[in-house]
């Protein structure tokens, strides 16, 4: 997994470039400086707003290759997003043994692991889209911006995260025993 | 006197015959002409007094109406004429003055004198004429020429003592006013004629040269010393006082740069004002952009361990209800089983061979071991998790934290603009600089002038010194002539008339002089509620003087033309009311006011304080006007105008009069 | 009778006394005269020149004789 570089192609080619690089000629100031800083959430954010979108073709809009040096530096937690979002896909649909296999077994096995690759790079591409709504199209001036970050932070807290309890997740992994 | 009608001829701009009827209403008593610049106001009011003394100031040639004068041919004659009707002490009076022009081959000349014409109406209706010297007693009966020039105000004259006294130079209009007043006009004559002692001309001086010419060449010798130094002494004297009134000029000058120089220091605040703010405004947009840039940062280096916060637990419940757990055995690899089983040796030693149950039992073991095996992977997924949910715990603090932190430069840099765009002017280094220059020379030149003036009084005091000393000379060689004794006698009655003359005089013109203050600023009160004062000292300058609330003599007049115009409005009345006064012993029917009066430079208050008091101060009054302020006197003279007459230019050369 | 001196101080040895009601009638005709000239019109009037050998003579006619 996330052994060579990544190629986006489409309109998410063109959404990368533009979270990366940013919609104003002035690329020393924007929010991710790299590609690869998108991919480290990208994912994440397509799972937790539900959002899946296919890799699409377009002869007008030219490839974005992210590079396995750019890869290997989120390798860890880019791993790591994968198998929890495979242990946590469908839920309700798929069997725990199934979903775990998925996040843990199939790493060198690309037949095995197609599957649950097209989920996760469902969620990548929709996650990107997301991103692009949330911080290019919905953001006029930088000022606009810096408000819509905090606007996305401020409901990711109020709706996500305010549950959570990170005591219980530090019980939870004593319970697991490891 | 009640003027009832003018009736021109040829003068000036009004071609062939134009009259005017005046109201000689008691109560309407105000007569309005209007007419605008160039249409012949000025020429209407000179009219009157050209009727009455002869007097003008235009060029003789200038008294016939143009037309007229260039279509004459060799030969022509053509006549002007002005005609007053009045009435004095229930008389009827025409007044007549007329001037005969002949054309002579090239030139348009007047023939012999003009002709002045005094009819008295008789009790049967008939004009019966006067002998010249009574219809000139009459008429400067009830006219007095020298005050004539106040009666009949021009708005020539106007302008002139406005200047006089927003340049606070003497003013020639006050001192001619209060000697028309005092009335002792033969008296000033003859204290002009008998000349002065020590000075050469006049009946003195000629008594005194007849004594020195007697006898001794030193005492022509010394009277001409003496003569000098007494001219020199006036001249001095005039020239003290001209100085007096630049070094007010330059005093008035100062206040008003220093005061504009006070209102340019706050300009200058303004403007390091103005100029902090634009700093202010620059470090924070600068700080603003660091703090964008520090935020985004933030954000992509953090993100990714808060966002996943909430899948963490999940997860981690998902992997504790799963049964398999494999965890195989610690550090070992399914390729070590695979290496154990081709060589068909086990750690342990014991033959492993294919088929039997050891190899089953290594095969399956195989199966949990890495890379096959999970359960490490799940252990080492659950410590990254682990350390996940305490990586980003600070992060939305973080974030509000920083987002606050940048958006508060807004408020401040908004503030700021805000703040920066009310101070719109401010002044210029430069403006400042040429104040501060105008200042400096001001102050130098009035120093310059002070120390003049000390000097001249010095000098005007040295020479009487060295005058007293020269007449002592005189008067020890005079003792010597006997011959002279006689002229001596009458020199000294000569210089006893002259003092006793003078010293009348100037009492009376004293007397007059601070009456005359004191009826104008009783006028005053009328007018601006004795907010103005003024005084007149010996020498004709007009202070006036602002009356704060408090009761306080604050300097000066502003320039103000308007207030000049109220100053010279009252000035008039009150020289009208001490004529009125002086004409007692006769029946008198008062003064008529024929002036120009520029409506539009006054404030409305004025104008409605002024229009209640001239009335009652003139039995007649009759105001040029320009056309355009005709509204402004329709509104508050309304209710004592009595006519209205407006001047119509028809071209450059002919007016005519029409009735509204 | 009144002591003229015209303000200097000196020695009174010559000090020329004046009679009052002399003084007066002098007065008197040179006022009537400058009024009787300012009657005329300016045109008309009588030159400084003029007024003053007037007065002039008006003195030397009044004065009384040593």
């Amino acid at each position: 997994m996330f052994d060579k570089q990544i190629i986006f192609t489409g309109k998410h080619a063109e959404y990368l470039r533009k979270l990366a690089k940013g919609s104003s000629k002035d690329d020393s100031e924007w929010v991710f400086q790299s590609n690869y800083e998108v991919l480290l959430i990208a994912p994440v954010i397509g799972f937790i707003y539900n959002r899946s979108a296919k890799a699409e073709r377009d002869a007008g809009i030219k490839d974005n290759n992210i590079f396995l040096e750019a890869i290997n530096r989120v390798r860890n937690d880019l791993e790591f997003t994968y198998r929890i979002l495979m242990i946590l896909h469908k839920k309700n649909d798929l069997s725990t043994e199934e979903r775990l296999n998925r996040a843990f077994r199939y790493d060198r096995n690309d037949e095995k692991r197609k599957s649950g690759d097209e989920v996760f790079w469902g969620y990548v591409l929709g996650g990107i889209e997301v991103l692009y709504e949330k911080f290019i199209e919905e953001s006029h001036g930088k000022d606009e911006l810096v408000q819509n970050i905090y606007e996305f932070v401020e409901s990711f807290q109020m709706t996500k995260i305010n549950d959570f309890d990170q005591d219980s997740v530090i019980k939870l992994c004593k319970q697991a025993g490891i | 006197m009640i003027i009832r009608q003018i009736k021109l001829n040829n003068f000036r701009q009004f071609k062939d015959r134009c009259t005017i009827d005046f109201s000689t209403d008691k109560t309407n008593n105000v007569t309005v002409v209007m007419g605008d610049n160039g249409a012949g106001k000025t020429t209407l009011e000179q009219a009157f007094t050209w009727c009455m003394y002869g007097s003008t100031n235009f060029a003789i040639q200038e008294l016939i109406n143009r037309d007229v004068r260039e279509s004459m041919i060799s030969g022509d004659i053509a006549v002007v004429s002005v005609e007053l009707l009045v009435n004095y002490n229930n008389h009827e009076y025409s007044i007549m003055r007329k001037q005969r022009f002949e054309k002579k081959t090239t030139r348009v000349e007047k023939i012999s004198n003009d002709i002045f014409l005094v009819k008295e109406q008789n009790s049967n209706g008939e004009f019966i004429p006067l002998p010249d010297i009574k219809g000139v007693a009459t008429v400067r009966e009830f006219m007095p020429e020298e005050l004539s020039a106040f009666f009949f105000f021009d708005g020539e004259r106007l302008e002139h003592m406005s200047k006089e006294l927003l340049e606070h130079k003497r003013s020639d209009n006050f001192k001619g006013a209060v000697r028309g007043l005092v009335g002792l006009t033969a008296m000033l004559e003859a204290i002009e004629h008998l000349g002065k002692p020590g000075r050469k001309s006049g009946v003195i001086g000629q008594f005194d040269s007849l004594i020195d010419n007697a006898g001794n060449s030193n005492l022509s010798e010394i009277a001409g010393v003496i003569d000098n130094l007494m001219s020199k002494q006036e001249n001095l004297k005039k020239q003290i006082d001209d100085w007096s009134d630049e070094e007010a000029r330059y005093s008035d000058d100062m206040i008003s740069f220093q005061a504009e120089l006070k209102n340019m220091q706050e300009d200058i605040n303004r403007r390091r004002e103005f100029e902090r703010l634009q700093a202010l405004i620059q470090s924070e947009e600068k700080e603003k952009v660091k703090d964008r840039q520090a935020l985004y940062n933030y954000f992509a280096k953090h993100s990714f361990g808060y966002l996943i916060l909430p899948l963490l637990e999940e997860a981690l419940g998902e992997i504790k209800t799963a049964d398999k757990l494999d965890k195989g055995i610690p550090h070992i690899h399914a390729d070590t089983i695979k290496f154990l089983l081709e060589r068909g040796t086990c750690i342990c030693g014991s033959k492993i061979c294919n088929g039997d149950e050891a190899t089953k039992h290594l095969e399956a073991l195989m199966q949990t071991l890495p890379p096959y095996s999970i359960g490490n992977m799940i252990g080492q997924f659950a410590n990254q998790a682990r350390s996940l949910a305490v990586r980003e715990t600070d992060f939305y603090e973080q974030m509000k934290q920083k987002t606050q932190a940048y958006q508060k430069h807004d408020a401040v840099i908004n503030n700021a603009i805000d703040q920066r765009d009310d101070l719109e002017k401010f002044a210029d280094k430069e403006k400042v600089n040429s104040i501060k220059i105008k200042l400096s020379t001001a102050k130098n030149a009035l120093s310059r002038l002070r120390n003049d003036i000390i000097n001249a009084k010095t000098e005007c005091s040295r020479i009487n010194d060295k005058v007293k000393y020269l007449e002592n000379q005189r008067k020890e060689i005079r003792k010597t002539y006997s011959k002279n004794k006689q002229n001596m006698v009458y020199l000294e009655y000569a210089k006893v008339i002259w003092e006793q003359l003078k010293t009348t005089y100037d009492e009376k013109e004293e007397e007059v002089r601070l009456e005359l203050e004191a009826r104008i600023n009783k006028i005053f009160e009328n007018i601006y509620d004795g907010g103005i004062q003024i005084s007149v000292d010996e020498r004709y300058n007009i202070i006036t003087n602002i009356v704060t609330d408090s009761g306080d003599y604050m300097s000066d007049l502003e320039k103000n033309t308007a207030q000049s115009y109220a100053i010279i409005f009252a000035f008039i009345a009150g020289i009208i009311e001490m004529a009125k006064n002086n004409n007692k012993d006769e029946t008198n029917d008062g003064f008529p006011l024929v002036m120009d009066a520029p409506l539009s430079a006054f404030d409305k208050e004025r104008i409605k304080r002024i229009c209640t008091v001239l009335p009652t101060i003139a039995e007649q009054v009759i105001i040029f006007i320009k056309d355009t302020d005709g509204d402004i006197a329709e509104k508050y003279m309304d209710s004592i105008i009595g006519k209205k007459w407006l001047i119509k230019k028809h071209s450059k050369t002919v007016s005519s009069l029409e009735e509204r | 009778m009144r002591k003229m001196n015209g303000g200097l101080t000196m020695d009174d040895e010559m000090k020329i006394e004046v009679d009052e009601q002399i003084v007066k009638s002098i007065m008197a005709m040179i006022i009537l005269a400058e009024k009787r000239n300012l009657r005329l019109p300016v045109t008309q009037r009588k030159t400084r020149t003029q007024m003053e050998h007037q007065i002039y003579q008006e003195i030397i006619r009044q004065v009384p004789k040593e």
